[in-house]
């Protein structure tokens, strides 16, 4: 079955090209078979993969030849290694669950098919980039998924925030992904090639490529900077792509605007699968972030700060929406600090929890929109009567986000300040535990508004159909119990994604740190409860909080921030250079051609029309002429 | 008989139609100063045809050609004054300033 | 296949006497003709693309005739001026270029209704003029038909432009013009300089089918470069014109104040030969002369033509964002585009050659597209105006898709041509010039901020309401918008497709100028 791999992505490929050319005329049903049907497939396949995978180890990967490319020639194509086999099953699981709840979510719409179109293509992308043989094809893989994002985001293109979100989506993955760009040219001008075992094979020294390009006396990599120095560029630019996509401190603000999307884009995209590349990205260049202790440094510090700071703002949001993605930067932020302070194995074992509870929490959150049409919290309420299925599913997703054991989140969680405290990284330990508590009472907040108290709205809600709760129930099965397939009793994540010997760094179970960040979790639930459950106690304690409410109510006021020192900026120069162009390099030209004319016209009245002044001013100009014409001949 | 008063004759003869073609008023009279000014060259056409090294035939044909073309000239120039002057009432060169820009 | 350049040239030039030829009521008949005399060459174009031999450097399908012959009665030697075409792998991606964009501007064209005979003409003529130019292999012809293409452009823009078509015609003729004008006496320096070297060298080098006299064969000079060496200082100078030349041509920053007025002001399928063909022969013409034939100039130069690309690389991006006009944002785009292509020949590498012409073959394709749709939503909407519009995808989704794709691919979006062009300029810019690529790079982000920004309010949001109601694109428009699609993503998945034609001649190009 290893050599089906290629299905797995392409599948959904298939189901975009059928969806393209005939969705129009296909009924919802037949559309939504479809889709989940490829990745369904996918999911299957995948299991073999893994299972076969655990057994072999890593496959070599299968490549074809794309391009030819300077002295090099480009290879297209996938390769089956224990990390690679993992990713696919967490985004086929996800995927087909997700695919699945959109058929009622999206039930309706006008672009029902084109919907799946995006989500296929999404899904083709994905599973490309996580399949992907070398560097290059990851990076085309990397912007596919951006794309797809930019067209899910702005699925509802009619409504403005929709389509100012996904520009902004866009525009700011962007920036992260020209990072990348650069990364993936210096790395290859260091060794000639996009290779992943290429590059890290020559992380020490420069390959005969950049020698041969020296020879030409053209190589400028090697005269500006060292080896290390090189590798601390490169991780590092790496590491901005990795920033933009996974939505990390500064670059996270595309993300919460990104929930403009429909629910189900929320859940797949921008929680389980694509702001997660960023963190496998990383992981995928894990050889390259241990070459440089700087750029690791860096990843650690930008991870535990984005954990605590998205924490922060998630605690005084409205939106139901806004709060989970706040949430997925914080813990995608916990996914960083893992693989800075080189807990590779807590980190993807984080991303995998995550990408169930988060999946989870986003699909509840959508059946609760999708039941009351409204995403404001203080406009929900008691809907524990009204929807039971989900709100037990929601209550196991924050349980499993908050880390209370022993719901999935408390092991990967755990996992990860374990590494932090035990790498020596105190400061950041203690972000993390603080985001921790954040995290357990923003989400509790969130429990406590929406499903107890009573009932605030008009519209009657009711649980949505199988489509809808059969994915929650799968996916609050997940939360609940993934936790146990990597604890310190048997790690069994850590044994399958580390099959030639410990990658990075493992800590010991330490039942201290356990048990500190378990009571943390519990102690932000009790003020969450005793804030938000009942009472009007919470407007109160906000208005004793001041300043700091208000800045973590206007998430710390970076997007006006970005919106003063960056966007205006830009637009002003760009309006300047625009008159500039116009008026001062067009208008020298117009100068010039004014000049032009202008001595035309005034020498124009030097012709009176008189033959005879023309006549007069010849015979002078011919005596002029002989003149010289004498003079120079010596005759005069 | 030398050739330099022959040439001295045409070029009087020629300062005089320049002179006048290009400061009288009247267009008859530029048109005659016209004339003068071809007949200086035809003075010298002749002139220096006959005293060559080998005295030919040559320069009397040419001025035989432009006496023809100088005729042929006043004619145009006689019809474009009688059109002028039945046109504008004037034969005065100064108002013939039409054909400028 | 011997003569198929000829027929390449001639047969548009004989549809256009043909339809010259018909009485100028029958519309449908002028276009007809039109459409079949730019296919047909287009047909040719796709054989001969398909029959290119990879291996060879040498250009390929010769075709020469002596045009006309200059007697020196001073040293009695004879000048051949000959009528010669030939094509290697940077000019046959061209051909097929202007084959694909000729024809579906005919398509295009189909809209006019006014003064349809001498439209279709001088669009033919055009057509001639850039085949001749991409398939000339010799000076004088090369230079014949760039001046029929200015004539033809200059009617062009003139007749059937915009409110102010005289002012931008006439902005036009005069750039491109002492652009031409810059360009002869350098190419003439150039054989000279060639001519006067060889005799020099004749007797140390044997120099196969020495002219006695000065050659215009481009494939002779190409050869005599390799073999004998022109001073660093002629190469200097000569190449500096080249420049100076390139510089107006293609509308480098601060040359380019016409490239945005001529596009305001065209027609969409004037705007669409223009943009798609036209606009890539300045730097056909540093590749083809500048760099193949005086690399020491090059060397000297290099850094100013990376600093000269990089400015016009970010200027041409942020006056982008401030257009409020599409077509002028496009100009801009694409001004922007070129810069980096300026940049990357600069770097000297045979990365960079091979995307530069990835990157005129690419951005031809897309400014086509761009034009083409923007030209339909303003047929539709009435205005190029980017603040006059506002949810287009609701009424005219097939449009605005399209137009997403061609800005995605201007973006540089992966699985489209765009992306591997990008991609191949860096990275020989990032070989020689790292900082200043580095600097380059923002025009990534900026280029996603001025095309997406334009897209968000043209076809997102809510409907204007004062635009009237329309209809999606008919099925005239599909032909080039899929032709063009197609393309795109061929080029984008498979660019080998168009890589392996190139690649033979940007390593020889980059062994004479590496070397």
């Amino acid at each position: 079955m290893i050599g089906l791999t290629w299905l797995v992505p392409v599948l959904p490929l298939v189901a975009y090209l059928v969806l393209l050319f005939t969705g129009k005329r296909m009924s919802e049903v037949a559309i939504t078979t479809i889709s989940v049907l490829a990745v369904l497939i996918g999911f299957v396949i995948s299991i073999t993969v893994v299972s076969s995978v655990a057994g072999h180890g890593p496959y070599a990967p299968v490549v074809y030849n794309w391009l030819t490319f300077g002295p090099t020639t480009i290879t297209m194509g996938y390769q089956v290694t224990n990390l690679n086999a993992l990713m696919l099953l967490v985004v086929t699981l996800v995927s087909t669950l997700v695919f699945l709840f959109s058929k009622s979510y999206m039930h309706g719409d006008e672009r029902f098919s084109r919907f799946y179109q995006y989500l296929n293509l999404f899904v083709f992308s994905m599973l490309g980039l996580v399949i992907t043989s070398n560097l290059l094809e990851l990076y085309i893989f990397w912007e596919l998924v951006g794309v797809c994002s930019y067209l899910l985001v702005g699925f509802w293109y009619f409504k403005p925030e929709a389509a100012v979100a996904a520009k902004k989506a866009f525009i700011v993955t962007r920036v992260g992904d020209v990072g990348l760009f650069i990364g993936v040219i210096l790395l290859y001008l260091g060794t000639g090639s996009f290779d992943f075992t290429t590059i890290f094979a020559h992380l020490h020294h420069f390959s005969s490529m950049q020698s041969a390009l020296g020879a030409m006396g053209r190589d400028a990599i090697t005269h500006l900077m060292t080896v290390q120095t090189w590798v601390t560029i490169s991780a590092l630019l790496v590491f901005v792509g990795a920033v933009g996509k996974s939505a990390q401190f500064p670059l996270h603000v595309w993300l919460p605007d990104a929930m403009e999307g429909p629910t189900p884009v929320s859940a797949l995209i921008h929680a389980a699968t694509m702001v997660a590349a960023g963190v496998y990205l990383v992981a995928r260049m894990f050889p390259l972030f241990q070459a440089s202790a700087a750029a690791s440094e860096t990843v650690a510090i930008i991870g535990g700060v984005t954990a605590i700071f998205a924490a922060s703002i998630g605690l005084t949001q409205r939106d139901i929406k806004r709060v989970i993605a706040y949430s997925t930067v914080s813990q995608l932020g916990y996914m960083m600090l893992a693989m800075g302070v080189g807990a590779y194995v807590s980190g993807m074992f984080h991303l995998m929890t995550h990408a169930f509870f988060k999946a989870l929490l986003f699909l509840a959150a959508g059946s609760v929109i999708h039941a009351i049409d409204t995403q404001d919290l203080f406009e929900m309420g008691g809907l524990r009567k009204y929807m039971p299925i989900t709100h037990a599913t929601f209550l196991a997703g924050a349980l499993a986000l908050s880390g209370i054991p022993p719901f999935a989140g408390f092991w990967s969680k755990d996992d990860i300040l374990t590494a932090a405290f035990d790498s020596g990284h105190y400061v950041l330990y203690a972000f993390g535990l603080i985001a921790a508590f954040f995290t357990a009472v923003y989400i509790f907040r969130v429990y406590f508004l929406t499903f107890s108290g009573t009932y605030k709205g008009s519209k009657h809600p009711h649980e949505g159909g199988i489509a809808m709760t059969l994915p929650l129930i799968v996916l609050g099965f997940l939360a609940t119990f993934a936790g146990f397939i990597n604890t310190p009793f048997a790690p069994l994540l850590g044994n399958f994604l580390q099959p030639n010997g410990p990658v990075g760094y493992d800590p010991p179970a330490n039942w201290g740190l356990m048990a500190i960040s378990a009571i943390t979790g519990l102690l932000g639930i009790w003020v969450a409860y005793s804030l938000y459950s009942g009472g009007k106690r919470a407007d109160a304690f906000a208005k004793r909080m001041g300043i700091l409410y208000q800045l973590s109510f206007h998430k710390w006021y970076i997007d006006e921030l970005y919106a003063a020192i960056i966007v205006l900026p830009v637009v002003t120069i760009a309006d300047g250079l625009q008159f500039v162009d116009r008026y001062i390099v067009d208008g020298a030209v117009r100068l010039l051609g004014e000049v032009g004319y202008a001595g035309g016209v005034s020498l124009k009245y030097s012709a009176d029309g008189q033959i005879q002044t023309y006549g007069l001013i010849s015979v002078f100009g011919i005596a002029i002429v002989l003149i010289v014409a004498l003079l120079i001949g010596g005759v005069l | 008989m030398a050739l330099q008063p022959f040439l001295a004759l045409a070029a009087i003869l020629f300062g005089l139609g320049l002179y006048g073609a290009l400061t009288k008023r009247n267009l008859i009279i530029v048109l005659i100063s016209i004339e003068m000014m071809l007949n200086a060259a035809n003075i010298n056409l002749v002139a220096f045809a006959h005293f060559l090294p080998k005295p030919n035939i040559e320069g009397q044909v040419y001025a035989l050609f432009n006496i023809a073309i100088a005729a042929a000239e006043v004619a145009v120039g006689l019809a474009i004054l009688l059109s002028f002057f039945r046109t504008r009432d004037t034969s005065d060169v100064r108002d013939m300033n039409s054909m400028k820009w | 296949m011997e003569d198929v350049l000829l027929l390449i040239v001639v047969i548009p030039l004989i549809a256009g006497l043909f339809v010259l030829a018909m009485p100028a009521r029958s519309h449908g008949v002028i276009r007809a003709i039109g459409l079949i005399g730019a296919l047909i060459p287009a047909c040719f174009a796709l054989a001969a693309y398909l029959a290119f031999d990879q291996r060879q450097i040498n250009l390929q399908f010769p075709f020469t005739t002596t045009w006309m012959s200059i007697a020196n009665a001073y040293n009695s030697l004879t000048l051949h001026i000959n009528l010669g075409f030939g094509v290697d792998g940077i000019s046959m991606p061209l051909v097929m270029l202007v084959g694909v964009v000729s024809t579906l501007t005919m398509i295009r064209s189909f809209k006019v209704t006014e003064r349809v005979k001498s439209h279709y003409f001088w669009l033919l003529f055009l057509t001639m003029g850039m085949y001749g130019v991409f398939a000339a292999s010799g000076i004088f012809t090369f230079f014949f038909f760039l001046e029929s293409t200015l004539v033809a452009g200059y009617l062009l823009i003139n007749i059937w432009g915009g409110e102010k078509r005289h002012y931008a015609a006439t902005k036009f003729l005069i750039y491109r013009g002492l652009a031409s004008v810059v360009l002869l006496a350098g190419l003439i320096g150039l054989a000279y300089v060639y001519a006067s070297t060889a005799q020099a060298a004749s007797n140390s080098v044997f120099i196969p089918n020495a002219p006695n006299f000065l050659t215009f064969s481009i494939s002779q000079l190409l050869t005599e470069a390799q073999l004998i060496h022109i001073p660093a200082a002629s190469q200097d100078v000569l190449f500096l014109v080249f420049l100076l030349a390139v510089l107006m041509e293609e509308a480098f920053v601060p040359f380019h104040t016409w490239l945005p007025d001529t596009h305001e002001q065209s027609d969409t399928g004037t705007n669409m030969m223009i943009g798609g063909a036209l606009m890539k022969i300045g730097l056909y013409v540093m590749l083809r002369f500048a760099v193949s034939m005086l690399p020491l100039g090059l060397a000297h130069y290099a850094t100013w033509l990376a600093v000269l690309g990089l400015v016009s690389i970010l200027y041409g991006a942020i006056v982008a964002i401030a257009s409020k006009d599409w077509r002028r944002l496009i100009a801009f785009s694409s001004i922007s585009h070129m810069g980096l292509v300026l940049l990357a020949i600069g770097s000297m590498q045979e990365i960079g050659i091979q995307g530069a012409v990835f990157m005129l073959v690419s951005s031809g394709l897309l400014t086509a597209l761009l034009f083409f749709t923007v030209g339909a939503q303003a047929d539709r909407t009435g205005t190029y105006k980017i603040e006059n519009l506002g949810g287009l995808s609701k009424s005219l989704p097939v449009i605005s898709g399209v137009m997403l794709v061609a800005a995605l691919g201007s973006v540089g979006l992966p699985g489209l041509s765009g992306f591997i062009s990008e991609f191949s300029l860096f990275v020989g810019g990032f070989a020689a010039f790292p900082t200043l690529s580095a600097l380059a790079s923002l025009s990534m982000i900026l280029a996603a901020f001025y095309l997406l920004w334009a897209m968000q309010r043209t076809t997102f949001g809510p409907a204007n309401q004062a635009l009237p109601d329309m209809v999606d694109a008919d099925v005239i428009e599909y032909v080039p918008m899929v032709i063009l699609v197609a393309l795109v993503v061929l080029l984008g998945v498979f660019p080998g497709v168009l890589g392996d034609v190139v690649h033979g001649t940007a390593q020889a190009i980059a062994a004479r100028i590496g070397g």
